[in-house]
Order: C-alpha cells, then sequence, then structure tokens
C-alpha cells in the first residue's frame, strides 16, 4: 500500500467521470457548463456531474497533462474557461476505452 | 453567499478555479444561495482537501512543492489523519478494544469533573457568594459544633460586628397553605428582610422582602422558590398579587426566586421574620437562650474570615460578660465564622477527592493500558516504519505520524468518554445530592466539554510520544527478516514496567474499594437497637392553627392509635418525636439529679425524646429495668422518665436507677421509672448518645412521628394509616411513609453508593490490568516459541514450561503488589473519614487485596502459559 506508487508507477484508472470528460472534450474545448452539458448528453443522463466535483476531476486530469487550457474567454462581464485534450489525454483515454473494451467484450463473448 | 463555501476548497484550488467554480453554480443551481449548492460546495471542497493530501510518502514529497508553507503542513496532518483512519479502520478489534478504555477512562474523569466542578470548584451562585459567612457558636469545646442563636443575640451581632456589614437570620417551619387547589403542607424559610440582599439573590419575577415587610405590623408577604412555583403552579407567570392563607392570615406573593441551590435547606416558600407566629411569640424572641436560630454574615468589602472570627469573638466576650446567666461559664460558649462555600461542601469533599483520586488512577490504567496495546500494534508495524525510515522519513516524521493517530483514537475515545459521562451523570448527580445542595449546579456544560477535550488531547498526545521513545529505527536489523531481537527486548521490558505500573495502581484501587466495602459491611451489621421488620412509620404534622393546645392535640394522638390498633393486623402503635437514624444532630439539654452535688464544670447534658406507652414494644426496644410508660403516665398524674442503658451507666454506673429522680427546668422533679436499651438515634455510625424519653401525654406536640407494627403485612399498613388520619381529620396531609427497613437502607445509601462506584472502578481496573498481563505475557510466549520448542524437544516437562510462564508473569504481578502498598496506603489516608469500624490501613484489606490480583494475574497468566506448554516442538523447530 505504502510503496506501491513508488514501485508501480503505472498511473490508477481512470474514474467515469474523468472518462467522459475526456471523451466529451475529445471534440471541441468546452468551459464548465458545457462540459456538463455535454456529459449529460452523452451518458443519456445517467451521468450528471456536480458543479463542485467537476473542478476537482478537470484539476486531476489538469495535474496529469491528460488536459490543459485552451482559453479564457471574457465577453463583456462573461469570464469562462475552455479545456481543451492534450495528445497524452487522447492516448490515455483511448487506452483506457481499449482496456475498457476488452473487458466488455470479454463480458459480452459469454 | 457561496463565496464563503468555496472556502471549503484549499486555497490553491479557489485560486485556480474559484471564479468558473462559482460560475458554473450559479449555471446550474441558479443565481443566489440554494442548499443544494452550498452542500455541493462543502461536500466536495472537503473531498478535496482530503483527497488533495497525498495516498502516500512518495506523493507526499512531491506534492508541496506548489503550495504554500500552511497548506503543506495541513496537507501533512490530514494526511497523517486519513492514514491513521485507515489504519485503525484495517485493524478493527484492536481499535475498538483501545476506544472502549478511553471512553470508561475520560468518561469516569468527565463525569467526576462535572461534579466537583458544579460543587467543589465553582464560586457559589449568589452574588456575594464569596463573602458569606456561616456564624457558630460552638458550645463546650466544640462537643456541639454550633448551638444556635436567639433572636437577641442575632440583633446584638448585627449591632456590634465591625468586619461583618450584614447578619441575616434564618430558621425552618412546617405551615399548611390553603388557597391553591388543595391544602399544601409547605417547607418555609424564616429569613431576616435583608436575606436576599446579603446573599446577592435577584428574584425571577417580582420583588424580595424590603425593610418594611420585616416591621410589626406589615401585611404579610411570601417568596416562592423556584422549584416550588414550578411544581405547585407550573410556572404560572401571573403568580405575583395572587393571595394565600397561612396560620389564619392572608399572604400575599410578591416574587419568585430564580432557580438556585438553597442552603442551609430546601424550602418551598420563603417569608420574613414578623410573619412566623412562633419567632414572635414572647417565649422565642425574647428569650436569650432560645437559640434556634443559623445565621449568614455578609463580610465587610476588604474583611478577611479571619478579621471576622476576630472580631465576632470580642463581641461574644462582651455578651457573656453582660449575660452571664445566658452563658454559664462551664459551657465554654464562643462565636465563630466558616466561609460559606466551605460549610455547603463540608460533608461532600472527602468522598469527591476519593473518587477524584480513585478516576484519576483509572485514567492512569487506561493510559497504560492503551500505551501497551499501542506498543504491541507497534512492534507489528516496526517493518512498515523501517520501510519508511528507508525512503526517507526522519524520526520526527514518523512520531508525528504516530502522534496523529493517537490523538485521532483519543479524541474518539474521548468524544465517547462525553457520552459516558452523560450517561452516568444524573445517578451522579442523585449521589453527590446526599452530600451537598450544590448538586443541582452539576452539568455537562462548557467547561466540562473542554475538560474532556483537554484530558483527550493530553492523553494523546502522552500516547503518541510514549510507544515511540524507544523506537530505535535500526534499519538494517528492522528489515531483516525475523530480526531485531535486542529491539523486542527492550519493547518487552518497556511493556512489562508498564503491567507493572497497572498492577500497582489496580491494588491501590482495589485497598479503596475493599476499605468502603468493608466500611459498609460493619455498618450493616451494626445493632440499630430496633426490630426493623414489619413496621412502618409516617409523619403527621399538625396545623398549628387548628391544634393550639395540649387539649387540641392529645385526642388527636390518642384517636389515632386507637384506630389503628383496632385495624386486624395491626400489633402495636405508638407516637415519638423523631425516628431513629435520622441524620439531625443531638438536641441536648441540660439536667441535673436529685441528691447530687451542683458542680462549676459543664452541665450534664442528654437528649430529650418523648414516647407513647407502647412506644418501646413496637420499636422492640428491650425494656432492661423497671416499668414501661402507661395510659396512666399523664397529667395530673406525676411526671415520670425513662432513661437509656448509656445514660443510666453514665451518670449513675453500676448503681441503681430505678426510683432517682432528676429535673430538666430546675424546679420540677421526675422520677425514672425505666431503663431501656441503647438505639442508635442519630446514625448507624454514631455511638448511641445519654437519652430521656418523657411521656407523649405530658408534653404533646404537633409534628409527630407515627411507628406501626404490624402482623407480616406492613406494606398494608400505608392505607390504614392514610384511612385513619382522613378519618379524624381530613385536611390533615401525612408525609414521609416508610418501613423502618427502608429507614435503615436510606442511612446506608451513601456508603453503599460510595462503595458501588470505587468497586465498579476496581473492577474495572482489574479486568483492564488482567487483559494487559495476558496480551504481555502472549506476546513474550510468541517470541520465545523456539526456545520453548527446544526446550520441549529435550524433554522438558510440558507443566515447566506451563510453571516458567506464569512464575515470568507472577514476577510482574508481585513487583506490582509490592509498588501497590505504597498507593494504597496513600489512598487509605484520604479515606480515614469514610471508613467505620477498621483502621484505614486496615491490614485484611491489604492482604485480601494482594490476593485477589494475584488470584487475578495468574488466571491471565495461565492463557498464554497454556498455549506455551501446548507448543509441538516440531512446528516451532521448523519455523525457526
Amino acid at each position: 500500500m505504502l510503496t506501491m506508487s513508488i514501485l508501480d508507477p503505472s498511473t490508477p484508472p481512470l474514474k467515469p467521470a474523468e472518462l467522459f470528460v475526456l471523451a466529451a472534450l475529445r471534440a471541441a474545448p468546452l468551459h464548465g457548463y458545457g462540459l456538463v452539458q455535454e456529459v449529460a448528453a452523452r451518458s443519456q443522463g445517467r451521468i450528471r456531474i456536480r458543479p463542485g466535483n467537476l473542478y476537482r476531476v478537470l484539476d486531476r486530469l489538469l495535474d496529469r497533462g491528460l488536459i490543459e487550457v485552451h482559453e479564457r474567454a471574457s465577453a463583456g462581464e462573461e469570464r469562462r474557461t475552455y479545456y481543451r485534450i492534450t495528445p497524452l489525454g487522447r492516448r490515455v483515454a483511448q487506452a483506457e476505452a481499449k482496456l475498457l473494451a476488452d473487458v466488455i467484450g470479454e463480458l459480452l463473448a459469454t | 453567499m457561496l463565496r464563503l463555501f468555496l472556502r471549503a476548497y484549499s486555497r490553491g484550488f479557489r485560486e485556480r478555479h474559484g471564479a468558473d467554480l462559482l460560475r458554473l453554480c450559479e449555471d446550474v443551481y441558479g443565481k443566489g444561495f440554494s442548499f443544494r449548492a452550498a452542500g455541493d460546495l462543502i461536500w466536495n471542497g472537503l473531498k478535496e482537501r482530503l483527497g488533495g493530501a497525498p495516498r502516500d510518502f512518495g506523493e507526499w514529497l512531491e506534492r508541496p512543492a506548489r503550495e504554500g508553507r500552511g497548506e503543506r503542513a495541513l496537507a501533512t496532518v490530514l494526511h497523517d489523519a486519513r492514514y491513521g483512519l485507515r489504519a485503525l479502520l484495517a485493524s478493527r478489534g484492536f481499535t475498538a478494544a483501545i476506544l472502549l478504555t478511553l471512553a470508561l477512562g475520560i468518561g469516569a474523569n468527565t463525569a467526576i469533573f462535572s461534579v466537583i466542578d458544579a460543587v467543589l470548584l465553582r464560586p457559589l451562585p449568589y452574588a456575594h457568594g464569596d463573602r458569606l459567612v456561616h456564624l457558630l457558636q460552638p458550645v463546650r469545646g466544640g462537643q456541639i459544633d454550633n448551638a444556635g442563636f436567639s433572636p437577641p443575640e442575632v440583633k446584638d451581632y448585627r449591632e456590634q460586628s465591625q468586619a461583618l456589614d450584614a447578619v441575616v437570620e434564618y430558621h425552618q417551619m412546617q405551615f399548611t397553605l390553603l388557597g391553591g387547589a388543595e391544602a399544601q403542607r409547605v417547607s418555609t424559610a424564616v429569613v431576616s428582610a435583608n436575606f436576599f440582599d446579603a446573599f446577592g439573590v435577584r428574584p425571577l419575577l417580582g420583588r424580595t422582602f424590603l425593610p418594611q415587610d420585616d416591621v410589626q405590623g406589615a401585611s404579610p408577604v411570601l417568596l416562592l422558590s423556584y422549584e416550588y412555583w414550578q411544581r405547585a403552579y407550573r410556572g404560572d407567570p401571573g403568580i405575583v398579587g395572587k393571595t394565600f392563607t397561612m396560620n389564619d392570615r392572608v399572604h400575599e406573593v410578591v416574587g419568585v426566586l430564580a432557580p438556585m441551590p438553597q442552603y442551609p435547606g430546601v424550602n418551598d416558600v420563603f417569608m420574613p421574620t414578623v410573619a412566623c407566629p412562633f419567632r414572635n411569640g414572647p417565649h422565642w424572641s425574647q428569650d436569650r437562650t432560645a437559640r434556634g436560630l443559623t445565621v449568614f454574615g455578609r463580610l465587610r468589602p476588604g474583611s478577611t474570615l479571619a478579621a471576622a472570627q476576630k472580631d465576632l469573638a470580642q463581641v461574644a466576650e462582651r455578651l457573656h460578660g453582660a449575660h452571664p446567666d445566658a452563658y454559664p461559664k462551664g459551657d465554654g460558649y464562643t462565636t465563630t465564622a466558616a466561609a460559606l462555600r466551605d460549610e455547603l461542601t463540608r460533608s461532600a469533599r472527602p468522598t469527591l477527592i476519593v473518587l477524584l483520586a480513585t478516576t484519576l488512577f483509572l485514567l492512569v490504567i487506561v493510559c497504560a493500558n492503551v500505551a501497551n496495546l499501542t506498543m504491541a500494534r507497534l512492534i507489528r508495524r516496526e517493518r512498515e516504519m523501517a520501510v519508511r525510515t528507508a525512503l526517507g522519513a526522519t524520526r520526527l516524521r514518523l512520531l508525528q505520524l504516530l502522534l496523529t493517530e493517537n490523538l485521532i483514537l483519543a479524541l474518539v475515545g474521548g468524544a465517547l468518554g462525553v457520552v459516558v459521562a452523560a450517561w452516568g451523570l444524573e445517578a451522579l448527580a442523585a449521589f453527590a445530592a446526599r452530600f451537598t445542595t450544590r448538586a443541582s449546579e452539576i452539568r455537562l456544560d462548557l467547561r466540562v466539554l473542554l475538560f474532556a477535550f483537554g484530558l483527550s488531547l493530553f492523553t494523546g498526545a502522552l500516547l503518541g510520544c510514549l510507544p515511540a521513545l524507544p523506537a530505535r529505527a535500526n534499519l538494517a536489523a528492522d528489515l531483516k527478516e525475523g530480526a531485531g531481537a535486542t529491539a523486542h527486548r527492550s519493547r518487552l521490558r518497556a511493556r512489562s514496567a508498564l503491567i507493572v505500573a497497572q498492577v500497582a495502581v489496580s491494588f491501590s484501587l482495589l485497598i479503596g474499594a475493599g476499605l468502603m466495602l468493608r466500611s459498609l459491611l460493619n455498618l450493616q451489621s451494626v445493632d440499630a437497637g430496633f426490630d426493623v421488620e414489619d413496621a412502618l412509620t409516617a409523619r403527621v404534622d399538625l396545623n398549628w392553627t387548628r391544634y393550639r393546645t395540649n387539649e387540641q392535640i392529645l385526642p388527636f394522638g390518642e384517636k389515632l392509635l386507637d384506630r389503628l390498633r383496632a385495624e386486624p393486623f395491626v400489633l402495636s402503635a405508638a407516637l415519638t418525636g423523631s425516628v431513629p437514624l435520622n441524620d439531625t444532630s443531638p438536641n441536648g439539654v441540660e439536667f441535673r439529679i436529685e441528691g447530687a452535688p451542683v458542680s462549676d464544670g459543664p452541665r450534664l447534658r442528654a437528649n430529650l425524646e418523648t414516647a407513647s406507652p407502647d412506644y418501646f414494644q413496637t420499636m422492640g426496644i428491650p425494656l432492661l429495668a423497671g416499668r414501661a410508660f402507661t395510659s396512666m403516665d399523664r397529667a395530673p398524674g406525676p411526671q415520670v422518665a425513662i432513661v437509656n442503658q448509656s445514660f443510666a451507666r453514665h451518670f449513675f454506673g453500676a448503681g441503681d436507677v430505678v426510683g432517682r429522680r432528676v429535673t430538666v427546668d430546675g424546679e420540677h422533679w421526675v422520677q425514672i421509672v425505666g431503663v431501656v436499651a441503647d438505639v442508635k438515634q442519630h446514625g448507624l455510625e454514631r455511638e448511641p448518645g445519654d437519652e430521656i424519653y418523657a411521656p407523649y401525654a405530658f408534653a404533646p406536640f404537633r409534628d409527630v412521628r407515627l411507628i406501626v407494627r404490624s402482623r407480616g403485612r406492613a406494606q398494608d399498613l400505608e392505607r390504614a394509616i392514610r384511612a385513619a388520619v382522613k378519618e379524624i381529620d381530613p385536611q390533615q396531609p401525612v408525609t414521609e411513609v416508610r418501613t423502618l427497613e427502608q429507614v435503615r437502607a436510606d442511612n446506608l445509601a451513601s456508603p453503599r453508593l460510595t462503595a458501588l462506584l470505587l468497586g465498579a472502578f476496581a473492577l474495572l481496573a482489574i479486568l483492564i490490568t488482567a487483559a494487559g498481563i495476558a496480551g504481555v505475557i502472549a506476546y513474550s510466549v510468541s517470541q520465545r516459541t523456539q526456545e520453548i520448542g527446544i526446550r520441549l524437544a529435550l524433554g522438558a516437562d510440558p507443566a515447566d514450561v506451563l510453571a516458567m510462564v506464569v512464575r515470568q508473569g507472577m514476577a510482574l504481578v508481585g513487583l506490582g503488589l509490592a509498588l501497590g502498598v505504597l498507593g494504597g496506603l496513600a489512598i487509605s489516608r484520604v479515606m480515614q473519614g469514610l471508613v467505620f469500624g477498621i483502621a484505614a490501613r486496615d491490614p485484611v484489606t491489604f492482604v485480601a487485596g494482594a490476593a485477589v490480583l494475584a488470584a487475578v494475574g495468574a488466571v491471565a497468566c495461565l492463557l498464554p502459559a497454556r498455549k506455551a506448554a501446548e507448543v509441538d516442538p516440531m512446528i516451532a523447530l521448523r519455523s525457526a
């Protein structure tokens, strides 16, 4: 437990919310509210990221370099930060998806 | 508004995402405040703070670079807390054992502290509490603590005292209050008009007494106590201005007092001195020797108790010179004062201090036990610590980690302890109420909670440091599999020392409990001098407005007795002034013996009691000589008296008593017609005094105790008594109905409760200690499995192995007992005033206590010892 991350440097698996955020950002950069709506749409309304949690998710993804700040747009008094996925983010998302797909394929086969 | 809840997140997070997050909240939850938004932010913010804390050392080392110093420290603490919590949850049995012991230890201390704080530490809840003194008039070198004061004396001390700026009087009466739903017998405090000003007590409603309320001819007024107002009038806010009839006069309620502990007695209503028909009668108000008043004084600002005592002694000297008749030389009257605060708690202090000492001892055991458990766990975690050290953790860092874990344990244990304390507090307050009226102030308030918190922090800090001390981070040794024998040995030594301490402290507690138990058994076996079975007592306190003269009082009593005797299951019935084993102090009267020379020395003194003809038979008090009272012993016949054995022995030695004559008033000679056996009139622990019994018919009085003996149906008696009284006078209340067995049991209630409490604490201590012994011996056995295996393989008898292990454990117990004798002597010194019938250093208790602990210790050793004897040599050797 204690030495796991040192002896085993692989990153922890992505959480569903993180995966959905990455998926939502693949098409275009989005701001917070856009992300909440996009994730809800993609999950057929099953995943509703709460605002308080969304920025924790974004913070973790930023931390791992999977996403980055696209631009801080300001139109009048509107100030929104847009995020976009990084190349690393794309690869990780793909790898995670493949891993899941393998498991799901197995599950479906049996 | 939501910005406030954003604070739940760490600063770094707020700087990165704060504005966006608020914006998003508006989009999702709408503008303005909503509970959902607030809940979302608080929940996720806290998760961010905790989750943001890294999961282990590696991350911890990397992470803080980005954050400020404060954030870094916080992150460390949060990390340690998280890690600690997880580690504690992982070993649930260990955690539960520690939390349970801590909860009991901290809980017991918190509960006792709340009592001590309320009773001994806090200032009196009167504004002038620290300046109040109780005036005392001791007689005969303190043989009588306080003779009380007469109205003329109160007046003199009030006028002449320099050190006191107020002198107030108090006495208690029972009156019947008419005007409510039904006639009520109320305890009435009769006090000076400035009584409440002197104490600094303000009314809750209305006003207190004014000087004009306490002059002759003033219209009668009443104040109600808070408790009585609540109980009898359900806190009616319109009570002020209502009128009640009392002693045939209309009294107006002028106020209600705030809730507060009452002293010296608990009363329902208060009246000024001028309203009391007895206090104002010519006999009492003018007679300097009619001392029945309790007197309090208030120190002038800047004056001290010592100055007041000196001042009062001077006034007393002047009075003694001016009224030599009222202060006979031989009696040695003096006047002094004691701080009211000490008086109020004097009888509670020794018991409370013993209880405090007991719970502190218990806490020591608890700490030792928790330290022991923690060390046992630390031994299992030695490799973890070594790995941490190898990865760069400093000694300080490890200490910090352990400290956090122990603080969590102590704080959770403390919180549980507060629950334990709250649970036991009511019973404890009821217990304390037996000693002091300040018990009504006992509660779990902020001070008590702070105490529990402080105690938990202290315990946690102590425990966090203690096991860490012998921890040498010997990397190479600890990392090697199965190595570190020296480290284990030093740990075992430390744990053994803790066991010795636990045994020593348990022994001290056992001594305390044993002394109390032996005292209780002694008290229980004391012969009270009367037969407690199948008898009932009740108080009948006649309303003086309707029973003024002997001609009115006597027929009531005689009719009542006749009626009761007519019941088929009543064997006999009698009246007396006070039931034996009451806690009042003896009411001494002076007397002279016919033919004995009158000396200048102290006058002869005995207690005067009254008894109706069948009293001795009803109580089961044996008649030793002469005869009992008969229905013929009444006016205008000759006055007679019966004395008890100790009176006879004291004043007549071996000589004849029956037929001798004594006088109480100096005019009428009374012939002694009988001698009865001694009775414990004033408590089982007190020696019987010298008693003179006078026939009830000669001096009937209103406030009598009825005693009825039945043929095995004591419980049916109550109904019969109430019916009989109601038939004679429907307005007459009957109170204090108890069986004589209850009277005796009540007399033992305080020592029994004290013994019970101390016994429970001692039992707890022994159980904890036994668990500790078993744990340490089991550990030692597990360390020596190989050695034991070799011994067995070489042909050692399993019985020898068993004996060897038990011997090892008993050596610790023996050492603990030897040290414990010192603690036992210390506790027995504190308990000097509480023991009865034995010396405080009672050798039987010490020996029995040692035997009990040794037996418990042996059993605790036996369990792991049997495991040792059953070691399979093959398995032991193979695992080597």
